[in-house]
């Protein structure tokens, strides 16, 4: 099979370039206006600093004691959405453990024995080693139970073992509820008690 | 796709000649006299012969046209309860038939793909949901549903229902394993069909009017049939749920292998529904000649004994001074314990008719040229309870195995059972007994001298043994079995094996080495080949060549089957 071929070729610097000087100038001219910025304290106003303590006014944020907030949006570590009464709102369907391209959940799903809701996770764990980032597990979910709404992402951890969150991690934040909720067994969709 | 076979139905009718048929044609091509018993239809503008006196689903099938179905089921009655089969025909153009109830004649062609046809379809469809949840998210159907299939082929369109769906039951306890969602049923009645006329237990019937209407048990009484698991394989949507599979897993992870049911004598074709490495539902695998397409609950949990209960690592000593081994150093002790017992009277060899013929094979030999005894003895699950459907009282899936390895060894095979059998040594291929595994048995085998056990799952004896070796199950194998009418069905290997366990073929290869005998097996297609050479009935067969639906073998088929039980066709 013939193969094109495309020649490539240096552009011309001229010798401004090739001295190099002009640019390091630029490059420590930029140094050493920070270092003056920060020497007389002047505050970049623009920045969303974090946890930002006492009265220190130098640009630098100095992590991890100061943190820039992150932009709205993000994705951050995952949380299992409480319902009012606290439980997960997790009905454990799979979809996210199904659609999740890492492979990343585990679920082993269990039978409540009076509630109107019959299913729920008695294990659900996400390694967030492996996770992607990806956001598909939020997407796929029908009962709007995993979110990534935290706004923080996966802490560092010394082993392996340590960056798999089970279920009594993951289940924090805000509760929810949405107005389908109120159908269980034994009540109409109406919320009123069933007739037979 | 390749050209759909115009002639799939057997016998093959003869290939279209320049004969000229008379009368009417029915399309522009002329199309041959259908042979005796046969008939010609077009469906869909494609030439199919087809039995006579099929319905137009079934003739459609032929020619790979799918025409779809919620309450048809081609082993029960035709109900034409759900109206989701309508297709039109030359008949009456323009006018509805239901494709299962109607049947095919002469010459009839059938349009499933017109716009009435989809409009009807469609319109079925939104019927079955106007009142149905739609919580497939928490439906252990989902994913095998027809009902959600259908929706994808032929509705497709979103909800236009506008006010609250009715509420029925849910959760509603059946049986003991069998579990009832109301709200999801479609009342096709399938399941009410399947236990008048196959089970012959009418437990269930529909009960209320109109959307009112459900299936409900009759008063006093539950879904308690030893066959009420098949309801839950013929439910087309998630009514009828299985309550030992209830919840374990979703079914798209699950990879289906084709084995067979060691619960009893019959050999019930199964698919053993299997993900990473663990078995979480048996589920009927059709055999006309075996099981039909039905299963008993009994065997439909059978699989439990691969999974749960298992004798996991090798053991040596009994009571306090038990210690777990390896498999190499349990190997050497045994044979250690064995050496001196070569040739002895006082050794008696116990072979399970729970194990594969393959199994029994190596473990005969072993008996026989290793340990140098005359005879062996059979042991087993004691006799159950049975019916003239599928459930045999011998509840050992190999009993005619054991025969046909014992003759072919030239073997005395005797009853473990027999009062002749007054061993000091014990060497147990199986660890179940037939006689009663309470106190008198367990008290017997505290006393014996040396007991080898090679056992599944923990019991009594395994408890006893002063040698215990794990087994591996017929799931964890390639085998046969040899059923209560001499099938003999082969399988293959399910699931790997689980801890340390390994086919008896494997432990003898061991055994043997460490004492010196030539018996080595590499497979069980070896051991197979030195069975076949040597047992008349199997005459040179080999595990590769033999069908995945089994094969009759000559001279072992019983007097008189049970009245209503599957059998060979062309038998009474
Ligand atoms: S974000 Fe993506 S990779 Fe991570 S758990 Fe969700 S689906 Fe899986
Ligand atoms: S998709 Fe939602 S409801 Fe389903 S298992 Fe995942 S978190 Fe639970
Ligand atoms: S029966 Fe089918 S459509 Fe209905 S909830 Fe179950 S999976 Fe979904
Ligand atoms: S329970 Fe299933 S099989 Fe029985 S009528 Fe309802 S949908 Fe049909
Ligand atoms: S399949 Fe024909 S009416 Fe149901």
């Amino acid at each position: 099979m013939p193969i094109d071929t495309v020649t490539i070729r240096e552009p011309d610097y001229g010798p401004r370039e090739r001295l190099y000087l002009r640019e390091l100038v630029r490059g420590l001219l930029i140094t050493s206006r920070h270092f003056f910025r920060n020497l007389f304290g002047e505050r970049d106003l623009n920045s969303e600093v974090g946890e930002r303590q006492g009265a220190n006014l130098i640009a630098t944020v100095s992590y991890p004691e100061e943190r820039r907030a992150y932009p709205p949006g993000y994705r951050g570590m995952h949380r299992l959405v409480p319902r009012e009464d606290g439980k997960p709102r997790c009905v454990a369907c799979y979809m996210c453990a199904t659609v999740c391209p890492a492979q990343c959940i585990y679920i082993e799903a269990g039978e409540y024995d009076q509630e109107g809701i019959e299913k729920y996770p008695t294990r659900f764990e996400i390694d967030e080693l492996r996770c992607i980032v990806c956001g598909f597990c939020v997407e796929a979910c029908p009962k709007d139970a995993i979110r990534m709404d935290t706004g923080t992402h996966s802490p560092a951890v010394l082993s392996r073992p340590l960056a798999t969150f089970d279920k009594e991690a993951l289940l924090k934040g805000p509760a929810v509820s949405h107005p389908t909720d109120a159908i269980t067994y034994g009540k109409s969709r109406r919320g009123e008690p069933l007739k037979h | 796709m390749a050209e759909p076979n115009t002639a799939t139905a057997s016998p093959a009718p003869p290939p279209s000649t320049a004969a000229a048929p008379a009368g009417p044609s029915t399309s522009a091509t002329t199309i041959a006299p259908a042979p005796e018993g046969f008939v010609n239809v077009v469906v869909d503008g494609k030439h199919a012969v087809v039995p006579q006196g099929v319905n137009l689903i079934e003739a459609a099938r032929q020619v790979n046209v799918a025409i779809p179905y919620f309450c048809y089921h081609p082993k029960l009655s035709i109900a034409g309860q759900c109206r989701m089969c309508l297709v039109e025909t030359s008949d009456a153009r323009g006018r509805l038939v239901a494709g299962c109830q109607i049947r095919v004649k002469e010459g009839l062609q059938i349009f499933t793909k017109t716009d009435l046809v989809k409009d009807a379809q469609r319109a079925s469809e939104e019927f079955h949901l106007v009142n149905h949840p739609v919580d497939c998210a928490i439906c252990d159907q989902s994913g095998e549903c027809k009902l959600q299939d259908y929706y994808v082929g032929y509705d497709a369109k979103p909800s236009r229902i506008a006010t609250y769906k009715v509420n029925k039951p849910k959760r509603k306890i059946f049986g003991p394993l069998v579990v009832y969602d109301g709200e999801r049923c479609i009342l096709c009645t399938r399941c009410v069909r399947f236990m008048n006329e196959i089970a012959k237990e009418p437990q269930i019937a529909m009960v209320g009017r109109g959307d009112h209407s459900e299936i409900d048990t009759v008063p006093g009484g539950q879904l308690d049939s030893k066959y009420s698991g098949n309801t839950v394989d013929i439910c087309p949507v998630g009514a009828l749920l299985n309550r030992d599979f209830r919840f374990t897993s979703r079914v798209w992870y699950l990879e289906n292998e084709r084995t067979v049911c060691d619960a009893c004598a019959n050999g019930c074709n199964v698919g053993a529904d299997v993900r990473a490495d663990e078995v979480y539902r048996y589920l009927p695998k059709r055999n006309e000649e075996v099981n039909d397409v039905w299963l008993c609950d009994d065997g439909r949990v059978s699989y439990h004994r691969a999974m749960d209960g298992r004798v996991e690592t090798a053991r040596i000593g009994r009571g306090d001074a038990a210690r777990f081994l390896s498999d190499e150093a349990a190997v050497q002790s045994t044979a250690e314990a064995l050496k001196p017992l070569v040739g002895s009277s006082e050794l008696a060899v116990l072979i399970s008719k729970t194990l594969t013929t393959e199994e029994m094979l190596a473990a005969a030999v072993f008996a026989r040229d290793v340990l140098g005894q005359k005879r062996i003895y059979s042991t087993g699950r004691p006799p159950g309870s049975g019916d003239d459907f599928l459930i045999r009282t011998d509840k050992n899936p190999n009993a005619p195995g054991l025969d046909l390895v014992a003759k072919a060894l030239g073997l005395e095979l005797i009853d473990a059972d027999d009062p002749k059998n007054h061993a000091q040594h014990l060497v147990m291929f199986g660890a179940e007994m037939t006689g009663d595994l309470s106190a008198r048995g367990q008290a017997m085998a505290q006393a014996l001298k040396t007991l080898v056990v090679l056992g599944v799952q923990h019991t009594p004896i395994t408890e006893a043994a002063t040698h215990l070796l794990p087994l591996s199950t017929h799931l964890e194998q390639e085998g046969t079995f040899l059923n209560y009418y001499g099938r003999l069905q082969r399988f293959r290997q399910a699931i790997p094996q689980r801890f340390d366990s390994m086919p008896a073929w494997a432990w003898v290869t061991r055994l043997s080495k460490a004492l010196g005998g030539q018996w080595l097996f590499e497979s069980a297609a070896e051991a197979f080949g030195v069975l076949a050479a040597k047992s008349a009935p199997l005459g040179g067969k080999s595990l590769e060549a033999l069908p995945d639906t089994g094969v009759v073998l000559e001279g072992l088929a019983p007097a008189e089957y049970p009245a209503r039980a599957p059998r060979p066709a062309g038998t009474k």
